[in-house]
Protein backbone atom coordinates (compact mmCIF):
# COMPACT_ATOMS: atom_id res chain seq x y z
CA UNK A 1 0.00 0.00 0.00
CA UNK A 2 1.69 3.20 -1.15
CA UNK A 3 1.20 6.23 1.04
CA UNK A 4 2.20 9.87 0.69
CA UNK A 5 2.18 12.32 3.59
CA UNK A 6 2.64 16.04 2.99
CA UNK A 7 3.23 18.97 5.33
CA UNK A 8 3.76 22.69 4.83
CA UNK A 9 6.81 24.90 5.24
CA UNK A 10 7.07 28.09 7.32
CA UNK A 11 4.79 31.08 6.63
CA UNK A 12 3.90 34.43 8.18
CA UNK A 13 4.63 34.49 11.89
CA UNK A 14 5.14 30.72 11.91
CA UNK A 15 8.88 30.33 11.38
CA UNK A 16 8.44 26.67 12.36
CA UNK A 17 5.54 24.76 10.85
CA UNK A 18 4.53 21.80 13.02
CA UNK A 19 3.10 19.92 10.05
CA UNK A 20 6.30 20.01 8.01
CA UNK A 21 8.42 19.23 11.08
CA UNK A 22 6.28 16.24 12.05
CA UNK A 23 6.16 14.94 8.47
CA UNK A 24 9.96 15.08 8.35
CA UNK A 25 10.17 13.20 11.66
CA UNK A 26 7.71 10.59 10.42
CA UNK A 27 9.63 10.17 7.18
CA UNK A 28 12.89 9.72 9.09
CA UNK A 29 11.27 7.08 11.31
CA UNK A 30 9.76 5.20 8.34
CA UNK A 31 12.27 4.95 5.52
CA UNK A 32 9.74 3.48 3.05
CA UNK A 33 7.22 6.28 3.48
CA UNK A 34 7.01 9.01 0.83
CA UNK A 35 6.83 12.52 2.29
CA UNK A 36 6.83 16.01 0.80
CA UNK A 37 6.87 19.58 2.06
CA UNK A 38 4.64 22.03 0.23
CA UNK A 39 5.08 25.81 0.05
CA UNK A 40 2.36 27.91 1.68
CA UNK A 41 1.00 29.45 -1.51
CA UNK A 42 -2.40 29.00 -3.15
CA UNK A 43 -0.89 28.18 -6.57
CA UNK A 44 2.45 26.62 -5.71
CA UNK A 45 1.09 24.23 -3.06
CA UNK A 46 -1.26 22.30 -5.38
CA UNK A 47 1.47 22.23 -8.05
CA UNK A 48 4.00 20.77 -5.61
CA UNK A 49 1.36 18.28 -4.46
CA UNK A 50 0.61 17.15 -8.01
CA UNK A 51 4.34 16.66 -8.64
CA UNK A 52 4.68 14.48 -5.55
CA UNK A 53 1.55 12.51 -6.46
CA UNK A 54 2.82 11.91 -10.00
CA UNK A 55 6.09 10.64 -8.55
CA UNK A 56 4.66 8.45 -5.78
CA UNK A 57 1.22 7.43 -7.15
CA UNK A 58 -0.16 6.96 -3.65
CA UNK A 59 -3.18 4.89 -2.72
CA UNK A 60 -3.37 6.71 0.59
CA UNK A 61 -2.75 10.47 0.76
CA UNK A 62 -2.57 12.29 4.08
CA UNK A 63 -2.22 16.06 3.77
CA UNK A 64 -1.28 17.96 6.91
CA UNK A 65 -1.03 21.62 7.86
CA UNK A 66 -0.74 23.88 10.86
CA UNK A 67 -3.76 25.29 12.70
CA UNK A 68 -3.55 27.45 15.80
CA UNK A 69 -5.47 25.07 18.07
CA UNK A 70 -3.92 22.86 20.76
CA UNK A 71 -5.15 19.57 19.33
CA UNK A 72 -5.22 17.59 16.12
CA UNK A 73 -8.11 18.23 13.78
CA UNK A 74 -9.04 15.70 11.13
CA UNK A 75 -10.81 17.54 8.30
CA UNK A 76 -13.57 15.59 6.55
CA UNK A 77 -14.32 17.95 3.68
CA UNK A 78 -13.18 20.94 1.67
CA UNK A 79 -15.18 23.79 0.16
CA UNK A 80 -14.57 25.12 -3.31
CA UNK A 81 -12.13 28.05 -2.93
CA UNK A 82 -14.04 30.30 -5.36
CA UNK A 83 -17.09 30.03 -3.09
CA UNK A 84 -15.43 30.83 0.23
CA UNK A 85 -16.49 34.44 0.39
CA UNK A 86 -20.02 34.63 -0.86
CA UNK A 87 -21.65 31.30 -0.39
CA UNK A 88 -23.23 29.26 2.37
CA UNK A 89 -21.73 25.80 2.89
CA UNK A 90 -23.93 23.88 0.51
CA UNK A 91 -23.33 20.44 -0.83
CA UNK A 92 -22.65 21.59 -4.39
CA UNK A 93 -19.53 23.43 -3.26
CA UNK A 94 -18.19 20.63 -1.12
CA UNK A 95 -15.93 17.66 -1.64
CA UNK A 96 -15.44 14.95 0.95
CA UNK A 97 -12.36 13.04 1.92
CA UNK A 98 -12.48 9.29 2.42
CA UNK A 99 -10.81 7.86 5.53
CA UNK A 100 -11.71 5.56 8.41
CA UNK A 101 -12.58 8.66 10.44
CA UNK A 102 -13.61 6.95 13.67
CA UNK A 103 -10.68 4.56 13.70
CA UNK A 104 -8.22 7.35 12.95
CA UNK A 105 -9.59 9.52 15.75
CA UNK A 106 -9.33 6.64 18.22
CA UNK A 107 -5.83 5.81 17.06
CA UNK A 108 -4.62 9.40 17.50
CA UNK A 109 -6.16 9.64 20.95
CA UNK A 110 -4.52 6.35 21.87
CA UNK A 111 -1.14 8.05 21.42
CA UNK A 112 -2.22 10.47 24.15
CA UNK A 113 -2.96 13.36 21.79
CA UNK A 114 -6.29 15.22 21.91
CA UNK A 115 -7.98 15.10 18.51
CA UNK A 116 -11.33 15.92 16.92
CA UNK A 117 -13.15 15.76 13.61
CA UNK A 118 -13.82 18.97 11.71
CA UNK A 119 -15.83 20.25 8.76
CA UNK A 120 -13.89 23.52 8.42
CA UNK A 121 -10.36 23.36 7.02
CA UNK A 122 -9.94 27.11 7.51
CA UNK A 123 -10.29 28.88 4.14
CA UNK A 124 -6.57 29.22 3.53
CA UNK A 125 -3.87 27.30 1.65
CA UNK A 126 -4.72 24.14 3.60
CA UNK A 127 -8.24 24.14 2.21
CA UNK A 128 -7.11 25.12 -1.30
CA UNK A 129 -4.75 22.17 -1.30
CA UNK A 130 -7.29 19.73 0.16
CA UNK A 131 -9.82 20.86 -2.45
CA UNK A 132 -7.25 20.43 -5.23
CA UNK A 133 -6.43 16.89 -4.04
CA UNK A 134 -10.10 15.89 -3.90
CA UNK A 135 -11.11 17.60 -7.14
CA UNK A 136 -8.39 15.85 -9.12
CA UNK A 137 -8.77 12.46 -7.44
CA UNK A 138 -5.16 12.38 -6.28
CA UNK A 139 -5.68 9.08 -4.45
CA UNK A 140 -8.53 6.74 -3.49
CA UNK A 141 -8.07 7.67 0.17
CA UNK A 142 -7.48 11.33 0.99
CA UNK A 143 -7.73 13.23 4.26
CA UNK A 144 -6.36 16.42 5.76
CA UNK A 145 -4.98 16.61 9.29
CA UNK A 146 -4.45 19.92 11.07
CA UNK A 147 -1.60 19.90 13.56
CA UNK A 148 -1.15 22.17 16.63
CA UNK A 149 1.74 24.66 16.87
CA UNK A 150 4.93 23.33 18.45
CA UNK A 151 5.63 24.36 22.02
CA UNK A 152 3.15 24.17 24.92
CA UNK A 153 3.50 20.42 25.32
CA UNK A 154 3.79 19.65 21.61
CA UNK A 155 7.06 18.66 20.00
CA UNK A 156 7.57 17.25 16.51
CA UNK A 157 7.84 13.68 17.84
CA UNK A 158 4.48 13.88 19.60
CA UNK A 159 2.75 15.31 16.55
CA UNK A 160 4.46 12.71 14.35
CA UNK A 161 3.28 9.85 16.59
CA UNK A 162 -0.33 10.97 16.26
CA UNK A 163 0.10 11.60 12.53
CA UNK A 164 1.52 8.11 12.09
CA UNK A 165 -1.44 6.63 13.98
CA UNK A 166 -3.84 8.51 11.72
CA UNK A 167 -2.06 7.15 8.66
CA UNK A 168 -1.93 3.60 10.00
CA UNK A 169 -5.68 3.59 10.58
CA UNK A 170 -6.15 4.19 6.85
CA UNK A 171 -3.53 1.65 5.85
CA UNK A 172 -5.10 -1.07 7.95
CA UNK A 173 -8.61 -0.21 6.77
CA UNK A 174 -7.53 -0.58 3.16
CA UNK A 175 -5.83 -3.88 3.77
CA UNK A 176 -8.81 -5.23 5.70
CA UNK A 177 -11.33 -4.29 3.07
CA UNK A 178 -10.72 -4.40 -0.64
CA UNK A 179 -8.66 -1.96 -2.59
CA UNK A 180 -10.73 1.04 -3.54
CA UNK A 181 -11.15 1.61 -7.27
CA UNK B 1 -20.74 -32.07 25.54
CA UNK B 2 -19.21 -31.42 22.19
CA UNK B 3 -22.69 -30.97 20.81
CA UNK B 4 -23.55 -28.44 23.49
CA UNK B 5 -20.40 -26.46 22.82
CA UNK B 6 -21.13 -26.51 19.15
CA UNK B 7 -24.66 -25.26 19.66
CA UNK B 8 -23.43 -22.50 21.91
CA UNK B 9 -20.85 -21.49 19.34
CA UNK B 10 -23.46 -21.46 16.57
CA UNK B 11 -25.80 -19.39 18.68
CA UNK B 12 -23.05 -16.92 19.46
CA UNK B 13 -22.30 -16.71 15.77
CA UNK B 14 -25.91 -16.21 14.73
CA UNK B 15 -26.55 -13.48 17.31
CA UNK B 16 -23.45 -11.32 17.51
CA UNK B 17 -24.81 -9.98 20.77
CA UNK B 18 -24.21 -6.29 20.22
CA UNK B 19 -25.62 -4.26 23.04
CA UNK B 20 -28.53 -2.01 22.20
CA UNK B 21 -27.17 1.26 20.87
CA UNK B 22 -27.51 4.80 22.09
CA UNK B 23 -29.14 6.87 19.34
CA UNK B 24 -27.82 10.16 20.70
CA UNK B 25 -24.25 8.90 20.57
CA UNK B 26 -25.09 7.59 17.10
CA UNK B 27 -26.17 11.04 15.98
CA UNK B 28 -22.75 12.41 16.87
CA UNK B 29 -21.01 9.64 14.96
CA UNK B 30 -23.35 10.08 11.99
CA UNK B 31 -21.49 13.18 10.82
CA UNK B 32 -19.01 10.67 9.38
CA UNK B 33 -21.77 9.24 7.22
CA UNK B 34 -23.41 12.51 6.19
CA UNK B 35 -21.36 13.01 3.03
CA UNK B 36 -23.18 10.13 1.42
CA UNK B 37 -26.18 9.03 3.51
CA UNK B 38 -27.07 12.42 5.01
CA UNK B 39 -27.05 12.95 8.76
CA UNK B 40 -30.53 11.45 9.00
CA UNK B 41 -29.97 8.57 6.63
CA UNK B 42 -31.69 10.09 3.58
CA UNK B 43 -29.10 9.65 0.85
CA UNK B 44 -27.60 12.87 -0.50
CA UNK B 45 -25.58 11.32 -3.27
CA UNK B 46 -26.27 9.29 -6.39
CA UNK B 47 -25.79 5.52 -6.15
CA UNK B 48 -26.02 5.60 -2.38
CA UNK B 49 -28.82 3.89 -0.46
CA UNK B 50 -30.92 5.69 2.13
CA UNK B 51 -30.50 3.94 5.44
CA UNK B 52 -33.09 5.77 7.58
CA UNK B 53 -35.62 3.48 9.19
CA UNK B 54 -33.79 0.27 8.38
CA UNK B 55 -33.86 -2.35 11.08
CA UNK B 56 -31.16 -1.67 13.69
CA UNK B 57 -30.02 -5.26 13.66
CA UNK B 58 -29.73 -5.21 9.88
CA UNK B 59 -27.66 -2.00 9.98
CA UNK B 60 -25.33 -3.47 12.62
CA UNK B 61 -24.87 -6.65 10.64
CA UNK B 62 -24.06 -4.79 7.46
CA UNK B 63 -21.55 -2.54 9.22
CA UNK B 64 -19.81 -5.55 10.73
CA UNK B 65 -19.71 -7.16 7.32
CA UNK B 66 -18.22 -4.05 5.74
CA UNK B 67 -15.76 -3.82 8.61
CA UNK B 68 -14.53 -7.36 8.12
CA UNK B 69 -14.53 -7.14 4.33
CA UNK B 70 -17.21 -9.85 4.10
CA UNK B 71 -19.45 -7.41 2.22
CA UNK B 72 -17.36 -5.64 -0.34
CA UNK B 73 -17.70 -1.99 -1.23
CA UNK B 74 -14.61 0.23 -1.51
CA UNK B 75 -16.03 3.22 0.32
CA UNK B 76 -17.99 1.39 2.99
CA UNK B 77 -15.06 -0.92 3.74
CA UNK B 78 -12.95 2.15 4.51
CA UNK B 79 -15.51 4.09 6.51
CA UNK B 80 -16.57 1.06 8.58
CA UNK B 81 -12.99 -0.20 8.95
CA UNK B 82 -12.04 0.02 12.60
CA UNK B 83 -15.48 1.04 13.89
CA UNK B 84 -15.88 -0.38 17.38
CA UNK B 85 -18.81 -2.61 18.32
CA UNK B 86 -20.42 0.05 20.49
CA UNK B 87 -20.04 2.66 17.74
CA UNK B 88 -21.77 0.28 15.35
CA UNK B 89 -24.73 -0.25 17.68
CA UNK B 90 -24.99 3.49 18.37
CA UNK B 91 -25.04 4.28 14.64
CA UNK B 92 -27.60 1.53 14.05
CA UNK B 93 -29.84 2.89 16.80
CA UNK B 94 -29.68 6.41 15.34
CA UNK B 95 -30.41 5.53 11.72
CA UNK B 96 -33.07 2.95 12.63
CA UNK B 97 -34.94 5.64 14.56
CA UNK B 98 -35.09 8.04 11.59
CA UNK B 99 -38.09 8.39 9.30
CA UNK B 100 -37.90 6.56 6.04
CA UNK B 101 -37.53 9.38 3.48
CA UNK B 102 -40.30 9.94 0.96
CA UNK B 103 -39.30 8.73 -2.48
C1 LIG C 1 -18.23 7.86 0.81
C2 LIG C 1 -19.64 7.58 0.86
C3 LIG C 1 -20.18 6.83 2.07
C4 LIG C 1 -19.97 7.11 3.39
C5 LIG C 1 -19.12 8.24 4.00
C6 LIG C 1 -20.74 6.16 4.14
N1 LIG C 1 -21.39 5.32 3.28
FE1 LIG C 1 -22.60 3.74 3.82
N2 LIG C 1 -22.83 3.25 1.84
C7 LIG C 1 -22.29 3.96 0.79
C8 LIG C 1 -22.61 3.24 -0.45
C9 LIG C 1 -22.20 3.67 -1.84
C10 LIG C 1 -23.35 2.10 -0.06
C11 LIG C 1 -23.85 0.97 -0.96
C12 LIG C 1 -22.74 -0.05 -0.92
C13 LIG C 1 -23.04 -1.39 -1.47
O1 LIG C 1 -23.59 -1.49 -2.56
O2 LIG C 1 -22.72 -2.38 -0.75
C14 LIG C 1 -23.47 2.15 1.38
C15 LIG C 1 -24.14 1.19 2.14
C16 LIG C 1 -24.37 1.27 3.50
C17 LIG C 1 -25.21 0.35 4.25
C18 LIG C 1 -25.95 -0.86 3.70
C19 LIG C 1 -27.32 -0.43 3.24
C20 LIG C 1 -28.15 -1.58 2.76
O3 LIG C 1 -29.28 -1.30 2.32
O4 LIG C 1 -27.71 -2.73 2.81
C21 LIG C 1 -25.18 0.79 5.54
C22 LIG C 1 -25.93 0.16 6.72
C23 LIG C 1 -24.34 1.96 5.59
N3 LIG C 1 -23.88 2.22 4.34
C24 LIG C 1 -24.07 2.68 6.73
C25 LIG C 1 -23.15 3.73 6.79
C26 LIG C 1 -22.75 4.39 8.01
C27 LIG C 1 -23.30 4.07 9.39
C28 LIG C 1 -21.82 5.32 7.68
C29 LIG C 1 -21.04 6.25 8.60
C30 LIG C 1 -20.24 5.60 9.60
C31 LIG C 1 -21.64 5.27 6.24
N4 LIG C 1 -22.46 4.29 5.75
C32 LIG C 1 -20.80 6.10 5.52
C33 LIG C 1 -21.55 5.12 0.85
C34 LIG C 1 -21.08 5.71 2.01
Amino acid sequence: MTALVTGFGPFGRWSVNSSGEAVAALGAARPGLAVATLPVDHDAAPRALFDAVARVRPEVLLLTGLADEPRLRLEMRARRPEAWRDAPDDAARMLHGLWPWAAALDAMRATGAPARLSDDPGRYVCETTYWAALATGCAPLVAFLHTPPLGAGWDAARVAAAMGACLDAALSATSRGRRPC
Amino acid sequence: MLRLTLTAALLAWAAPGLAEGDAEAGYKLARMCSACHGRDGAAVRANTPSIAGLDAEYISEQLMEYRSGGRVHPEMNIVAGGLKDDQISDLAAWFAAQEIPAQ
